[in-house]
Parts: structure tokens; sequence; C-alpha cells
């Protein structure tokens, strides 16, 4: 445990203060184990500074690389509905509501009426029978009076 | 301040920003500030100026162009829709450089990468290193092209620690914000990383060394 300390400190000292990977401090100095541990950090750092070609995007290549963002952007944003469609939803429901509200206001429609009746001709082959009419608002009547003596 | 004093007493005055809680560089927040308003030319002038932070990095990862530019994107759109949920306590760029870090990690499940089995670089190098000879020196390009095998093989946030350190040369605090840890965490498994490295090193006759 206390040998992982060390090296753990032996690491600080080489991530954060080492500028010569050749020459290890004396705090670390004459430990074999330590000495070959910072030698292995110094080959390590050299073999990944030959390998760590930093890889990059090209002004050239920006405009195609955004074009893949926007696209994407575009795809993923919350669908939204034209203006119109949005105004036409909005007017069909004010519409349904107000003849909603209007039928509940003013009650059940008035009951389909007829015109007065009017009675236009009348006729009778019973001889001496006599045709009286009578038109009301809602009624045309019509009374034939026979003789009497003269029922089948 | 009615204080008198005989002799002369000096403050050291130190002034430290917590870890991990440096401001955005000023340059940076008023294109973010638009970009968070919905300003899509604000946030496109962002990704030109990051885009090869965030591509070199998805690259460490993934050892391939396309994929990295894949990825890249993927980091640039999750970036744009977590906007408003940037508050400037980290650099723009650590901000980024965590999305990256934290996205390598799904894409790499994603698509299945296939990671390099150790022991199965370990055998065919170690046939090339019998030809060699197991004590000669490796140039340190191909010592380089063994480690990174061997990183395909670390869990991914050793793997994330090492990359940030070694690759990007972030320094501990920066690692710590991107990472989102505390600097003894950070530590830990860059320690951790070099000693799995390390290991394999050794056993591949690369480099000499005993027991930790």
């Amino acid at each position: 445990m206390f040998r992982s300390h060390k090296k753990r400190k032996l690491e600080t000292w080489f991530d954060q203060d080492c500028t010569s990977d050749t020459t290890i401090p004396a705090a670390f100095a004459g430990d074999a184990e330590l000495e070959s541990h910072f030698a292995t950090l110094a080959r390590t750092r050299r073999a990944v500074q030959t390998i760590a070609e930093r890889e990059q995007i090209a002004d050239a290549q920006f405009p195609a690389f955004m074009s893949g963002i926007r696209e994407q952007l575009v795809q993923k944003q919350p669908r939204r509905l034209p203006g119109i469609w949005v105004m036409a939803s909005v007017a069909a429901v004010l519409l349904l509501v107000t003849v909603s509200t209007l039928v509940v206001v003013m009650g059940r429609p008035a009951d389909v009426r007829a015109e007065q009746p009017q009675i236009e001709s009348y006729s009778t082959d019973i001889k001496g029978a006599t045709v009286k009419t009578k038109t009301d608002k809602d009624n045309a009547t019509v009374w034939v009076n026979v003789p009497s003596g003269d029922l089948w | 301040m009615g204080l008198a004093l005989e002799t002369p007493v000096y403050f050291a005055l130190e002034i430290s920003t917590p870890e991990g809680d440096l401001p955005v560089i000023d340059t940076d927040k008023p294109l973010v500030t638009r970009a968070q308003a919905g300003d899509l030319e604000a946030f496109e002038e962002l990704v030109r100026q990051y885009r090869n932070d965030v591509f070199a990095l998805a690259y460490h990862f993934v050892r391939n162009r396309e994929e990295a530019w894949d990825l890249s994107q993927e980091v640039f759109i999750k970036a744009h829709q977590a906007l408003g949920q940037f508050r400037g306590e980290s650099s723009f760029k650590t901000w980024l450089m965590r999305i990256t870090a934290n996205r390598s990690k799904d894409y790499l499940k994603k698509r299945r990468l296939d990671t390099v089995a150790y022991d199965d670089a370990l055998e065919s190098h170690e046939v090339a290193a019998g030809m060699m000879g197991p004590r000669e020196s490796l140039e340190a390009r191909e010592m380089g092209e063994v480690i990174l095998k061997a990183m395909n093989a670390l869990p991914h946030k050793h793997r994330v620690a090492f990359t940030l350190r070694e690759f990007e040369g972030l320094s501990y605090e920066e690692m710590a914000r991107v990472m989102e840890c505390s600097l003894g965490t950070v530590m830990s498994r860059l320690h951790h990383a070099r000693r799995k490295l390390q290991d394999k090193l050794i056993r591949m006759g690369v480099v000499m060394g005993g027991k930790h």
C-alpha cells in the first residue's frame, strides 16, 4: 500500500511538474522500483506522443459537418402546426362552443307548425245537405247537415 | 480600520476558485447566451470553434474518422438539446468534452465496436516479440500501437482518464471537470489505468517491471 502511495505521488509529479522526463526527483531517486516506474511512465508518454496525431475537421469539411448537424436538429424539432391550421382548429372549436351555448341558452327550438289551414272549397252529393265550415288558429271544421230521415 | 500594529504584518492573500468552478471564457458567453435563446448561427459558431476538440477526443475513443465524425455530430446535437442546462459553471469546451466522453461510452456500446481482447493482441504480439526478441526495444510507434490496443480493454472510466491526460494533455483540474469527479478520483483512475497498461506491457516484455 505504501508502495502504491509512493507511485501515485510520483505519477502526480510526473503529470504536473515534470518538465523533463529524463530526471527523477531526489525524493524518488534511489528507489529502484520507483525509478523503473518513472522510466515506464516516460516511455509510455513518448510512445503515445508518436501516435497521438490530432485528427481534425478541416475548414473545407466544416460545411458538410454542420449540415449533418442541422439536418438532425430540424428532424428532432417538435412538430409545429402551420399557423393556418392552428387558426382553423381554434375557429372550429369556437364555432362548436358558440352553437352549443346558444342551444343551451335559447332552449329547444320552436315546434314546426303548418300554416293556418284554409278550406278552399267543399261540396257534397247528399241532396238537401248543407255544409258549414269553421276555421280557427289550428283547425278547420266542416259540418254537413243532412235532412232528417235521409241517413242510410 | 482602526488597527494599530507595532510591527508590520504581511498578509498573503490567496484567491482560489472551488474545484471545477472556473467561469466560462468571456468570448464564449455571448455566443452561448444567443445559442440558448435559439440562435442557430451562434450555435454554429460554437461548433466551428470547438469541432476539433470534440473530434480529436472522439477519435481517440473510436479510432476511425468516419465513426469519430458521426460521434462528434451526435455530441453537438446532444449539446444543442441540452443548452438550457448549461449554466456556465465550467467552460463550454469542458462541457463539450464531458458530453463527448459520456456519449463515447454509449456509442461504443451501441456500435458494438470490437475491443481487441488484450490476450489476443498479447499472443499475436508475443510471436512478433519472440522473433525480434523481447528485450529489443520496440520502436516508440509500435509501442504506441500496442498501447492503443491495450486501451481498448480498459474499463471506460480508466480509458477516459488516460486519454484525457496522455492524448489531450488536460490538467487534473480539467479532467475533474470533464469527468465530473474529484481530483482524488482523477488520480485514482489514472493510476489504475497506468497500472493495468503497465502490467500488460510487462507481460509482453515490452517494459521491465515487477509487482505493484
